[in-house]
């Protein structure tokens, strides 16, 4: 019955490489199961895309607004781009980024309220305190509520209590571009002694954020991110 | 020679177990390559939370599992633990005494089921209490029971680091050494081995002489942690028999945590054995790949009907085209979520879809995207979204949302929670209603799917793991809405499942034990091969009716009745087949066994993730009895439970073992890739395989097949509803 080591071992690799599937019906086949994985594998590989220099030409090139975020707690950089812009009756302009592979980052007027595709996402949350602050260009303190999903696919709430401070108006440079901007920090104390600080530098005119780091989740961890061009 | 041969079979039981929880003990690597920190306790040779050999109060975190294998003067446990719930956990054991020379065997193995329960959690003052039966219900070579508090110290005198400091009073193994006395009874039978196990030793519990045992354990960094304990195991039956000499009670060790999940130790025994232990701990709530799913498309915000009311204009409903117009938009939207639209049926207030998917297990999520393409698509004046969730044919449920409502919700704060009180999820009607425009492209559809499989057969004393490997080819057919015709053929290229020498002696009809005739039944073989229809005769019942080869030992006809409600937490099920078992060459023969079995069936769904099931009935055997199964699904689809079955049949009747128990476990391949899709793998372990209490394997079975398109699933991964 047993057949050498050796045969065995390539009949064996020979078939995982060759496993296929096809047709609508979901299967748990073994077969069908190493298909996933193959699959899930050269997704992986293929996400892995060098990034751009960026370059003060590059973003004038760019026909569209541009938004450069660090997902700090993978150590990834994105790039994202608008996809749809709406209002509802709550405060503050509704703008959906998105990667290239359809990551989608959600923000009122530059502050984050979801996220999609990312993994560990945010699935929405309560800012009020701090979109009044950006309006205001000083500091509001107020609570800070998260709903993130976990390592389990459930959603758990997250309430905030935040305290708003301005460190003063500095100017700062994004990628050869000099904007003046107040620099509000917004320092959160939750359950469990969590403790969370984001930054938010709030242009001086008219309230845009051209740079912040923003907490997304306790998987998700903080966003930075630069807006390129507005 | 003879040790060579005990190691390559204990390298070979071990050898599935640590390639299954390879991918495992990498995601916790990879997901934390520098933080080892891990607030889950430390393992004990048992493969309990404990000392070296003895046991300790903690609890691992609720749905935590543990693999443990240990090895010290000969003996080598392999153990699976898991927290079933924060205070309740359960342990499978399985064993080899090297050199044992007794009841028959050089090797003795063994297999063992222990059950802890947290009586009192770690408070600031007092520590955590636990009680707990070891090897409750097998031959009872590892039979006894405790009770045992631990209690952390942080940087006692001002040294790094934590201490733990466990004591506890043992029964039975653990009373050997050192007792007190004997508090309820000193009648307890000493282990003799042979008998046929399995039953519950009730009257043995907590009798017989009683020690106390203890010892510390201080973990020095992230690292390191050092072990001393007092143990009150006089290691009888093992020293009895010159397994090994115990020359002191005192056992010491140090272990390394090499990441979150894998921890090494080494250990000096008894004043006379050097051992080692291996500790993996996982947890399903830590998948190995974040879920993640490209983000939706934007919904499209109808204008304000005050400004602009000629956009709510109904006549368009008029037109016999209006339901193709609107499959045409909708459908290819969808298919490229992985949705299939089966029916559509639209007035100028509102619209049914009826949907499936073959891509997401996630029911809640089929539901947001089907909505948001709804308010996509659909003409500003339908404002009520009826969305039916249909698997199979199987109409679940009907979720019934406003498109005002999904407009609107999206991105307020606590969106899915908010989206939740305004949704209506009913029974939906059997079929879609008679001016639905119909799908009827889905049919015919050809599945299927051709590569490797491994069929696995485990504790053979002789050989505790065995394994075929070949080539299989699977197909399903469905050529109109609730009719398959499917089929696996299989061909094995190599393996050892036929090279076992244990042939049946069970004086029951051998319905499961001649599994090593059927190895040797042929290499060409058919899995299964089935015609089956399935269908609802109301609005809260389903059926099934199935006839052809159903598994590796048994062919014939299955019918099932299934009555849940979409919004019931209970289901009641009956199911009656007439089937014959299978010629060994799995072909297309019979023997001459043909039974008539079948059970009433109730299911439960306790909420938090629970599900209970009772099946009644006649089994495969001809014996009359009953399963009980409990199980625990966590919110990403990993499900672990464990059932036993009584019946008619006698304990000797039944032989080694007494009756059918063992634990299921159900791994969603998404928690492995991060991508969406319905594909699980799952693996029932039973300590032995006899024929008493053995249920026919019938693919389809209704019950699996809607529940997680019913209210109480829905309502559980309703966080991801606007994904």
């Amino acid at each position: 019955m047993i057949r050498s080591l050796k045969t065995t071992v390539a009949l064996g690799a020979v078939l995982v490489l060759a496993a296929c599937t096809g047709g609508r019906d979901s299967s748990s086949s073994q077969a069908a199961q190493i298909s996933s994985y193959r699959e899930a594998l050269r997704e992986v590989r293929a996400a892995k895309q060098p990034l751009p220099e960026l370059t003060p030409a590059l973003i004038e090139s760019l026909p569209t607004a541009a938004l450069e975020v660090v997902l700090e707690a993978r150590g990834d950089t994105v790039f994202v781009v608008p996809y749809s812009d709406r209002t509802d009756r709550r405060k503050g302009a509704l703008r959906t980024w998105r990667t290239a592979s359809n990551g989608q980052i959600v923000m009122r007027d530059g502050v984050l309220i979801a996220t999609r595709g990312l993994g560990y996402d945010l699935g929405s949350s309560r800012v009020l305190s701090v979109l009044n602050a950006v309006e205001q260009r000083s500091p509001v303190s107020g609570p800070h509520n998260y709903f993130a999903k976990g390592f389990d696919n459930s959603v758990t709430r997250i309430d905030l209590e935040c305290e708003m401070q301005s460190l003063g108006d500095v100017r700062i440079d994004i990628v050869s571009s000099i904007h003046s901007v107040v620099h509000l920090r917004e320092n959160c104390l939750g359950p469990d002694d969590l403790s969370v600080t984001n930054d938010y530098w709030v242009d001086q005119r008219d309230s845009t954020i051209w740079k912040s780091r923003q907490w997304g989740g306790p998987e998700l961890g903080y966003l930075s991110t630069r807006l390129l061009k507005k | 020679m003879m040790a060579k041969t005990f190691k390559t079979q204990i390298l070979a039981s071990v050898s599935a177990t640590v390639l299954c929880t390879a991918l495992i003990a990498g995601s916790a690597q990879a997901q934390n390559k520098k933080n080892v920190t891990t607030t889950s306790p430390t393992l004990n040779f048992y493969g309990l939370p404990g000392l070296i050999d003895m046991p300790s109060a903690e609890a691992m975190p609720s749905g935590q599992g543990a693999i443990g294998i240990s090895h010290f003067a000969g003996q080598t446990r392999t153990s699976f633990s898991f927290q079933f719930s924060p205070r309740i956990s359960a342990t499978f054991r399985y064993i080899g005494i090297q050199d044992f020379n007794d009841l028959g065997f050089d090797t003795y193995r063994d297999r063992s089921f222990d059950f802890r329960y947290l009586i009192a959690k770690e408070g600031r003052i007092r520590p955590a209490i636990t009680v707990g039966l070891q090897d409750f219900s097998g031959t009872g070579i590892y039979a006894g029971e405790y009770l045992v508090a631990t209690k952390n110290f942080d940087r006692p005198l001002s040294l790094p680091g934590k201490f733990k400091v466990t004591a506890g009073l043992g029964w039975g193994r653990l009373g050997t050494l050192g007792s007190i006395g004997s508090p309820f009874g000193a009648d307890r039978p000493v282990f003799t081995g042979g008998d046929t196990g399995g039953e519950l030793s009730i009257d043995q519990w907590f009798r017989g002489p009683m020690a106390p045992f203890g010892g510390i354990e201080w973990q020095v960094n992230d690292r390191l942690g050092l072990k001393a304990e007092y143990s009150t195991d006089a290691y009888t039956p093992e020293t009895s028999r010159g397994v090994f000499t115990q020359e002191s009670r005192l056992n010491f060790g140090a272990e390394y945590q090499v990441n979150r999940g894998l921890r090494l130790g080494a250990y000096y025994l008894y004043g006379s054995e050097f051992g080692i232990n291996a500790q993996l701990q996982f947890n399903p709530n830590r998948p190995v790949s974040p879920f993640a799913l490209a983000g939706p498309r934007p919904v499209i915000v109808r204008p304000d009907r005050a400004v602009n009311p000629d956009a709510y204009d109904t006549t368009w409903a008029d037109s016999e085209r209006a339901p193709g117009v609107i499959r045409d938009a909708i459908a290819p939207e969808l298919a490229e979520d992985g949705i299939q639209l089966e029916a559509v049926t639209i007035s100028s207030i509102r619209a049914e879809l009826r949907v499936s998917t073959g891509r997401f297990e996630n029911q809640a999520i089929v539901v947001g995207r089907v909505a948001r393409t709804m308010a996509r698509i659909l003409p500003p004046s339908v404002e009520t979204f009826d969305i039916v969730l249909v698997n199979n044919g199987l109409a679940m449920s009907k979720v019934t949302v406003a498109r005002t409502d999904i407009e609107t919700l999206e991105f307020v704060p606590r969106a899915s929670g908010a989206l939740l009180p305004v949704t209506v999820i009913d029974s939906a009607e059997a079929n879609p209603p008679a001016n639905a425009l119909i799908e009827e492209d889905l049919y015919p559809s050809l599945s299927w799917s051709i590569g490797p499989y491994v069929r696995t057969s485990f504790f053979d004393p002789d050989k505790p793991v065995r394994v075929d490997v070949g080539v299989s080819a699977i197909a399903s057919y469905r050529f109109a809405p609730g009719w398959q015709l499917a089929g696996e053929v299989r061909h094995r290229l190599a393996g050892n499942i036929a090279d076992s020498d244990r042939l049946s002696n069970s004086v029951l009809p051998r319905v499961r034990t001649n599994a090593v005739l059927y190895a040797r039944g042929g290499d060409t073989t058919i899995e299964n091969l089935y015609l089956a229809k399935q269908w609802k005769p109301s609005k809260n019942t389903y059926a099934r009716v199935s006839m052809g080869y159903f598994e590796q030992m048994f062919g014939g006809v299955s019918s099932e009745v299934l009555w849940k409600p979409a919004s019931s937490r209970l289901a009641l099920g009956i199911e009656a087949n007439y089937v014959m078992q299978r010629d060994f060459d799995q072909l297309f023969g019979f023997q001459d066994y043909d039974v008539a079995t079948g059970h009433v069936s109730a299911y439960y769904n306790f909420g938090g993730g629970y599900y209970a099931q009772v099946d009644v009935g006649r089994y495969l055997a001809g014996d009359h009895g009953a399963t009980f199964t409990l199980e625990r699904q966590f919110a990403n689809g990993w499900r672990v439970g464990g059932f036993f079955t009584m019946t008619n049949v006698s304990s000797e009747d039944f032989g080694e073992g007494s009756f059918d128990k063992g634990i299921t476990l159900t791994i969603p391949t998404s928690w492995f890739t991060g991508r969406p899709s319905k594909q699980v793998v799952q693996q029932t372990i039973r300590p032995i395989q006899r024929d008493g209490g053995a249920r026919l394997s019938v693919p389809g079975r209704l019950y699996e097949q809607v529940r997680g398109g019913h209210k109480s699933d829905l309502v559980a991964d309703w966080g991801r509803v606007w994904e």
